[in-house]
């Protein structure tokens, strides 16, 4: 909780930058794309994380790396920034409050929609017209694919399920059944 | 005759002389016996008396008694008919108690062993259902169920 506070802070700060320069998309690719390095490089997240080593040379390690990950420079300061106040840690919980942040900022909210098939591009175009419809809003949509759905499709945006399975219908026929 | 006369006189000085010096003592006597047979006499009047005022006073008593112990036993006959009666009535109570806590629980019993079967076969038939679908779902199918899901979010506006 109190590290989620702490995102929140950096995150907004990083956020309002973004919108002054009109980067904050691009900061939030770059933020999140040394995020998902950081993860996959074991060794180096020990290096920036290590309190050991001075700051100095961990934010030598991070500026050797911006170039080679195509970062920016705002991006750059902001990890040299963490890497100072030791907030490495915090980085997957910033990522993801800047996510959060930018999207509402933008008036777009993500989900996650659930199929047991491979869904069509025109389809899935379909289906997000319909969520932007019920929301109101941008809906960037990741699939994923669950074979226990059985058939149709369920959604999940922020809170709400919009659940059009077979599996669903089952379950409800089911309840029905029961109740005779 | 003078030898008589003698017998007479002797007789006579006797007589006198025992007249003189008995009379008193007998008299005494006499009157003694007779204070003494009369305070017995009395003693045993005012016993006799006393008898009887104790005899009455038991008499009274034992009819007391006798009273007491039929009220008693009219007072033990009364409890022990309400006894009965309270005892009846709570067994009746109870009868009937256990009588509906027995339809109650078979009642239950149905309830449960209905809903069980219910969910047993709406379970069986979700499963046969759910297998069918699983078989014969085609990519059409899915396609035509999406466009439904999109109709159903279109229609939630």
């Amino acid at each position: 909780m109190i590290s989620r506070r702490v995102a929140r802070r950096y995150a907004k700060a990083l956020l309002k930058i973004g919108q002054e320069d009109g980067n904050a998309e691009r900061y939030g690719e770059e933020l999140a794309l040394f995020e998902g390095f950081l993860k996959a490089e074991e060794r180096l997240r020990s290096v920036l994380t290590n309190p050991a080593i001075h700051p100095s040379q961990r934010k030598a390690v991070v500026k050797d790396l911006a170039p080679r990950l195509d970062l920016s420079e705002v991006v750059l300061k902001f990890l040299e920034l963490l890497v100072e106040r030791n907030r490495i840690p915090v980085l997957s919980e910033i990522v993801e409050v800047y996510r959060e942040l930018l999207d509402e900022a933008m008036g777009r909210v993500r989900g996650v929609l659930y199929t047991p098939f491979e869904v069509s591009e025109e389809k899935l175009n379909e289906i997000v017209k319909g969520l932007e419809e019920q929301t109101g809003k941008k809906v960037i949509l990741r699939v994923e694919i669950d074979p226990s759905l059985i058939g149709g499709a369920v959604a999940k945006i922020g809170g709400v399920v919009y659940d059009g399975s077979i599996k669903a219908q089952l379950k409800r026929f089911r309840e029905n059944l029961a109740k005779g | 005759m003078l030898e008589f006369l003698f017998k007479v006189v002797n007789f006579a000085v006797l007589f006198f002389l025992l007249y003189k010096f008995i009379k008193k003592p007998l008299v005494n006597a006499v009157k003694e016996r007779h204070t003494t047979l009369k305070k017995a006499l009395e003693e045993a009047t005012e016993a006799k008396r006393l008898w009887e005022a104790k005899y009455r006073e038991y008499e009274d008593k034992l009819k007391g008694i006798e009273e007491e112990a039929r009220r008693i036993t009219e007072e033990i006959i009364a409890e022990a008919n309400r006894e009965r009666e309270r005892i009846l009535r709570e067994a009746e109570e109870a009868a009937a108690r256990i009588k509906r806590q027995a339809e109650m629980a078979v009642e239950q019993e149905i309830k449960t062993v209905t809903r069980r079967l219910k969910e047993t076969i709406a379970d069986l038939t979700v499963e046969l259902a759910e297998r069918l679908v699983r078989e014969s779902i085609r990519p059409e199918d899915q396609e035509r169920l999406l466009s439904e899901y999109v109709k159903g979010l279109r229609r939630l506006n």
